[in-house]
């Protein structure tokens, strides 16, 4: 099997895969669909200090072959966010 | 746990103006769904990126055909209207909570409300529960009778009442009317109730039977992932206001009582 390991300063991954920040949520709402593990690191949705609603709806809009979003950058905060889904 | 697979056209009809029914064949087909879930489709066009998600109408397990019934409303539904048979479709699903079923018992009454294209969910519920051994009324709301699809289909699995908006066919008005009007006793008369439809309609519902214990509606939203992964079709729990749930895979099925509509 080839060796896809990437060393970024201070990071070492496996292999050098990230879906881009938004596009794969908080990382857990992908795992039934996908096998996380297969991945080199995952870069989560924004997180704030303090937990944001993010925008009202609609919060998309179709473009010719892509889209538009306005979120609003609504996550928990990073603490709980923290604590929900990634510690041990 | 949902799946992306390739469906392929096994016919389309016109059943009534704009209104399309859709005979998808394939090996999604093979285990039945919850009664309220949802599919996303890859519409077969490069310039339309969002899958489009549509209610399931009914499935054949044996036949391994999945039924949606839907409205052309723009570029996106427009093109599958014209896709011939044989085309083959990318669909992710089945997808979202569902309509809770298992806790009626053979003999129970359901009430199952619609309004124009929130129906064709309905319709795989009403089979469901039929084959259960509840005993179904519908209560189905339209902007005219030329706009009524899957009459008889319905009237099968039990009786069915109709609002129109212009009086055209059944109870003149809305269906919170016709529910004051001719259902004033579904609160206790009804051991579960169901409703999918304009937002209008599940206000109706969810403001005259918040207190009842067996009470759901769908909701719709604007979707883009269809999974919960980007946080486009989101609403706001009733009881705190600070939680949002996602309709996509928290719903599209709530309690009653439950969200801020």
């Amino acid at each position: 099997m080839v060796d896809l390991a990437v060393n970024l300063p201070g990071l070492q991954l496996k292999n050098p895969i990230m879906p881009a920040s938004g596009c794969f949520g908080f990382g857990q709402e992908y795992s039934q669909h996908y096998d996380l593990n297969q991945l080199g690191a995952v870069i989560i949705k924004a997180a704030t200090k303090e937990p944001r609603l993010g925008n009202a709806t609609p919060r998309v809009a179709e473009t010719p072959s892509g889209m538009l979003n306005a979120i609003g950058l609504q996550n928990p905060g990073i603490e709980p966010l923290w604590q929900r889904n990634y510690r041990g | 746990m949902s799946v992306e697979a390739i469906l392929t056209i096994q016919h389309q009809t016109q059943i009534a103006p704009n209104i399309y029914e859709l005979c998808l064949a394939g090996s999604m087909a093979e285990q039945p769904v919850t009664p309220g879930q949802f599919v996303d489709i890859k519409i077969p066009s490069d310039a339309l990126l969002l899958r489009r998600p549509f209610g399931v109408a009914k499935v054949d397990t044996q036949q391994k055909t999945m039924t949606l019934l839907y409205r052309v409303v723009g570029e996106g539904t427009t093109i599958l209207s014209q896709a011939p048979v044989g085309t083959e479709l990318s669909v992710l699903g089945p997808l979202g909570s569902g309509y809770p079923i298992a806790q009626l018992q053979s003999g129970q009454k359901a009430l199952i409300i619609g309004g124009g294209t929130g129906i064709p969910p309905l319709y795989e519920l009403s089979r469901q529960l039929v084959a259960k051994g509840v005993q179904v009324q519908h209560l189905f709301g339209f902007a005219t009778q030329s706009a009524i699809f899957y009459q008889s289909e319905f009237e099968a699995l039990g009786p069915t009442a109709y609002a129109t908006n212009d009086g055209s066919y059944g109870y003149q008005g809305h269906i919170g009317l016709l529910l004051d009007a001719q259902f004033a006793d579904a609160l206790t008369t009804y051991d579960a109730i169901y409703a999918c439809g304009p937002k209008g309609l599940l206000m109706a519902v969810d403001n005259r039977f918040a207190e009842h214990p067996n009470a759901y509606i769908s909701l719709e939203e604007r979707m883009a992932c269809g999974i919960g992964a980007c946080y486009a079709c989101v609403t706001k729990l009733r009881s705190n206001p600070e939680v949002q749930l996602k309709i996509c895979d928290d719903g599209p099925v709530f309690k009653t009582n439950e969200v801020l509509i």
